[in-house]
Parts: C-alpha cells; structure tokens; sequence
C-alpha cells in the first residue's frame, strides 16, 4: 500500500471520493490492488483490511438479504 | 499561572456540560436575533465546538439531523484549506454538499480561536437559510437535476479575514438570495453566536490553562468512544438487513430503494449500503454525511442515553456507500432532499427495521417519517416586498410498548418545530381556515399510532409561488406487531370558486404526488396539507378499552372505528358498554 499525497490547483474545485466506503478524499490517499485485480485509493489506512473483512462477511448467510424483506 | 488539572469522569462530566452548555447559549443568541422563522421559531441549526483539529467536541443537543457534518465537515475544511492558511479573526463559511456539508440550504461557519498565536479550538455553527436562491424561492427543488438548480454554492471561503468583512463574497452571497435582507440577517445571528461562543470559551480555556483543555478535549472523545463500544459490544454479533424506498423522485415514476446491511462485529458496528439503488435524477439522493448521520442517529437512538456527543462516537462506526448511488450523491447530482426525506427513513431503518428486533420493547411502528416540506414565496401585498418561506410539517409517528406514538412530531433526526400559525398569518399572505390532527387516521394498534396534522390555508396574496417536497404519498407507515398501518400524506389544492380538493398531478400536471416546484396559486385559492399518522403497535383488540373511549371524546376517533378497529362499543352517552365489547373482541380473537 503506498500513500499518494495530492494537492489541487487553487483553480480546480472538484472532489473525489473514496473507492472503498465512498468518503470524501483530501489531500492524500491510500492506494492498494485489492484481491479482485482493481486498484483502490482510499481514504484511510485501514480501508484495505475493512475490504478484505468485508468481502468475507459478504459471504455469510443473510448478507444483503432484501428478498426476504419484501 | 493555572493549576494542573486531575481529569476523572465527574470532572469530565462537568467540563462536558460547561461545553454544552456553551453550545446552548450560542443557540439561544442565535434564536433570538435571527431574521427567519426557520431560526427563531423552527431552531433549525446547530452550535458546535471543536477542537484544534476541527473534531466534534461538543455540540447543543438541537438538530441531530446535522450530526454527520458536525463530526466530519470541519476537519475538511481545515484539511483542504491547510490550517496555515487560517488567521485570527478569520471566520470560514460553507455549504457544499460534496465536501461535508448536508445540503446547499445549511450553511456552516467557523472561527479559529488564538492562544499566544496557536490554534486552541474552533467554534462552529451550522444553519439552515430559508433561501439561497436556485429554481424555486424557499430553495428547496423537488424537480432539481443538478446541484446548479439548487442555489448558490459555496466553497470553503472567507466572510471575515482578521476580523474584516470580505465584501466580495458577502455581495455575491446577497446577490444570490431571493430575501437578502432575510440572509444578512441570520448570517449575522450565526456571527453573533459564534462571537458568543468565542468569548465563553476563551474564558475556560484562560481558567483551566491550554494543556488541560486539549488533553481533555482528547478525554472526552476518548470517553465518549468507550461508551458507545461498550454499549455496541453488549448487542449480539450478527448480520442484519433493512430496507426502505421512496415512493418516486419527483422526476419519473419509479421507486428508488436504500437497502442496508448492518454488521455488529464486537464493539464496532459497519454499516454497508451496498446494493442501494444509483442516484436519482431528482433531488432524494444524500450526501455522504448524511448517510453517515442516519447511521448513527439509528444507533444514538437505540444506544446514545447518556453519551457525550462528540468525534469519539464515530471512531466505533464504519460507513460504507458507494459514491454515484442514492446514498452517496456524486456532482453534479441534486440532493437537497436527502437530508429531510432520506435521513428518516434511514434512521427508522436502522430502529424499526433493525435494531428494535434485538430489543422488543424498545420496538417502535413506522413513523410518518416525512419532514413534508412546504416552500412558498411572492411579493407581499401590505409590504410590496418579496419574501420567501421554508416550513416543515409534524406527521405521527409509530406506536411503540408502552405508549401511544407522538402526534403531530417533526421528524425523528430533529428536534425541530413547524411554524404556528401566527407567523404564518403576520409574516406571509396566508389565512388558516383549518390546523388540526387529523381524525381517524392513526394505525389502530395495543398502542395506536399518532396522529398527523392537517392544515387548510387560503393565498391572500394576488400570486404565491408553492413547491413541496415530501414522501410517503403511496406507501403508509407500517404497523408492527399486530398493528395497523397509518396513513398517506396528501397535498391538495382548491382553485378559488370551486368546491373540490384535488392533487397537484390533477390539478397542475404534476408527476409526482408529493414532489412539484414553481406552482403559482392565485388568491382565494386554498392548500390543504396532511401529514401521515404513523402505524399501531400490537393487536388493537388487547388495547384498553378506557383509552379507546378516551380516544373517542378526544375525537381521535369515531364511534364507528372504536367498534371496527378496536372492538370497543361506545354507548350513546359515551361510556365503554364491557359486556357488549367483550362480546364483539371474543368473536374477531
């Protein structure tokens, strides 16, 4: 995982976000290839350990189980 | 020189409510000088202190709804203009919803506050502008498809440098206002509290010494940490989903879903909205910080009694979105409903959906859970000035084990109040021809829903201009339990000369029921509004019989619904007939 710091020009007022929880990305970045073959800039140290631990909760049963709401 | 200070939980505690307490006398200024009702009388904004960082470490306990970007947006801003780039006197304002702020409407300010030239802490406020120019006047864009629809929007900037007014950006700011003397004032009541908020905590800070306030700012989030870990850590480990939708955005017909997967892994919760539907063209869709305020307002809601609301309580929470969806908007997308609409059903999500199942009795029905935002502006006819008005609606919420649901309740994330009459009548050309709750339509339930409100106003003005954007037109608050659902909100009109109400898709082509801008009303014509009364708890036969005959007198109910609904008879000279209504409960059990 390497950190990538970023400053934009006083003239670009555009914002980017995180690619693994979506938050807002200032200054700097974590950037890391995720099992999946995808390179990801996240916003925190430990985005890339919540992306792994997610990927196996998204395994478990009941995951993401809106069917069975309607 | 100050005493070293020892830091223990009733010194904390104390220092805590010194800090709230502060962050409550910067609101009470701010109600009172504020030009807007939306200030005064609807308190519809927050006082935050923060630390040298820009973390949350105290804030008022007004409007939850604003929890998100009290814990995240400063320390953006600080981030993204470099703390270097900050000076005494200096105060920064903003209100982009894609760098931490929850929508365009609410703006927020902060000032660095200076010891021997260092950055001790900042105060901060954030509030809701009653107008901020964009397509319709109230600011509030049912139809918008972008964010440039939506009104002015600010980057960080300054509106004071080293204690100077930065005339530039207050002309634009003013410019860019349907009521600029409305905005003038109540950007000086956001001033004018923070420069109380200022002179309070300079006083504490000179009485307990700048080391001891930022090890105990420290403290504090640390504490507040600890605590909502422990409460997490005490829930049971496990996966759990909740769902929700609105009904369309305002733009085409379809529902759009939020759907969430709640993980409580230990004493940390991540909540993965993963699944929800992309943004929509209309303007539902959240920014990421409401998202993030949803999530732990479900959480405070179930867990937060006694817990100091400050950075700490985020530190035990993951959030989880994708950018580009309903629950993460990417620009230019609109999103000035994602606060008032999205937010509450997420945080019913979370407590009705999810966490009232791992504790029953704290089990609550489904809530009106619409702010039913009603926006309106003209030139007034006594003043020949423009104005322009933002109100929010009471709706009633879900009955819950031990008691009936509140009636005629803002919504769950705020603690906010409607406009009274009274200021509608003397501030705007409206007549009240009707403000009262609305009978009959609580879900019936062990413990009914409450009841909705339902207003009639007559336009006195030759033109008024009226946008709402609301929900829960098509799908009413569930009941849980055994109990009934509550009921639909309506928005109607009645054009001068005629007899009948209509809905706006009628009556103006609207497409959607609860979502329309820009439609001009002409005197005599008359608006009617209803909230939806929210769902029952538990069968309505186990309900008391007493309360049901209370219910009735009230004229809460019929005489009919107490028979149908509740299988009580009602006499002619309005007692319980117990024999009769054992008869009629034992057939339908």
């Amino acid at each position: 995982m390497i950190c990538v710091e970023f400053k934009k020009a006083w003239n670009d007022t555009s914002v980017e976000n995180c690619d693994v929880c979506g938050n807002l990305l200032i200054n700097r970045y974590w950037e890391f290839t995720h099992t999946d073959g995808r390179t990801y800039r996240a916003c925190r140290q430990d985005d890339e350990e919540l992306l792994r631990w997610l990927d196996e909760q998204r395994q478990r049963p009941g995951y993401a189980d809106f069917l069975s709401l309607s | 020189m100050t005493k070293p200070e020892r830091h223990d939980n009733i010194g904390l505690t104390l220092l805590n409510q010194n800090l709230v307490n502060i962050c409550d006398e910067m609101a009470v200024s701010m109600m009172r000088t504020a030009y807007s009702p939306i200030f005064s009388e609807g308190l519809d904004f927050s006082t935050l202190i923060l630390d040298e960082h820009g973390n949350l470490v105290a804030t008022a306990g007004l409007n939850p709804a604003m929890l998100g970007a009290s814990l995240y947006a400063a320390t953006w801003i600080i981030q993204e203009v470099g703390a270097e780039n900050f000076e005494e006197g200096d105060i920064w304002i903003y209100n982009d919803p894609y760098r931490g702020g929850s929508h365009m409407p609410e703006h927020m300010m902060i000032l660095p506050i200076y010891i021997d030239g260092e950055i001790v802490a900042y105060v901060g406020n954030i509030a809701h502008m009653a107008e901020i120019g964009g397509m319709a006047a109230g600011s509030f864009s049912a139809t918008a498809t972008d964010i440039y629809q939506e009104g002015l929007r600010l980057p960080p900037v300054k509106l004071f440098e080293r204690g100077e007014p930065v005339k530039d950006i207050w002309r634009i700011v003013l410019t860019n206002h349907r009521t600029p003397a409305n905005s003038w004032g109540d950007l000086h009541a956001m001033l004018g509290s923070l420069y109380i908020g200022e002179r309070r905590l300079r006083q504490l800070i000179e009485e307990r010494g700048v080391p001891n306030i930022r090890k105990s700012f420290t403290q504090l989030q640390d504490f507040a940490e600890q605590h909502i870990r422990d409460e997490i850590q005490a829930l049971p480990d496990g996966v759990y989903c909740a769902e929700d939708r609105f009904d369309d955005d305002g733009i085409g017909n379809t529902p759009y879903y939020i759907r969430l997967t709640m993980i409580i892994d230990g004493d940390r919760v991540v909540f993965d909205f993963t699944g929800s539907d992309p943004q929509a063209a209309g303007a539902i869709n959240a920014p990421y910080v409401v998202t993030l305020s949803g999530s732990l307002n479900g959480l405070l809601y179930f867990l937060g009694r006694r817990l100091p609301v400050n950075a700490g309580i985020s530190r035990a929470v993951r959030v989880v979105t994708q950018s580009g969806t309903i629950c993460n908007v990417r620009h230019p997308g609109a999103c000035v409903g994602g606060q008032t609409e999205y937010q509450p059903k997420l945080i019913e999500m979370i407590v009705s959906g999810i966490l009232s199942k791992l504790g029953p009795d704290r089990a609550t029905a489904g809530t009106g859970n619409t702010s039913l935002n009603f926006l309106f502006g003209g030139i007034d006819p006594k003043t020949h000035e423009y104005f322009a008005h933002y109100h929010f609606e009471g709706h009633g919420w879900g009955g819950r084990k031990t008691l009936d649901g509140n009636s005629a309740q803002i919504m769950l994330h705020a603690n906010c109040r409607n406009t009274p009459v009274e200021i509608f009548e003397t501030r705007y050309p409206w007549l009240h021809h009707d403000y009262s709750l609305s009978q009959g339509t609580a879900g019936a339930g062990e413990h009914r829903g409450g009841l909705g409100v339902s207003r009639d106003i007559e336009v006195l003005g030759d033109v008024i201009t009226v946008s709402v954007l609301a929900d829960r037109g098509e799908r009413r608050p569930e009941g849980i339990l055994g109990g009934a659902p509550g009921s639909l909100t309506e928005v109607l009109v009645k054009r001068a000369g005629s007899d009948e109400f209509q809905d706006f898709r009628v009556a103006e082509g609207s497409k959607s029921l609860t979502k329309f801008v820009n439609v001009r009303l002409k005197k005599g014509d008359v608006v009617r509004l209803v909230s939806p009364s929210g769902g029952g708890y538990g069968d309505p036969l186990d309900r008391e019989p007493a309360l049901v005959l209370s219910d009735v007198i009230d004229r809460f109910i019929t005489k009919e619904q107490a028979l149908e609904e509740y299988g009580v008879v009602i006499t002619p000279d309005t007692t319980v007939d117990l024999a009769a209504t054992a008869t009629a409960r034992s057939k339908r059990k």
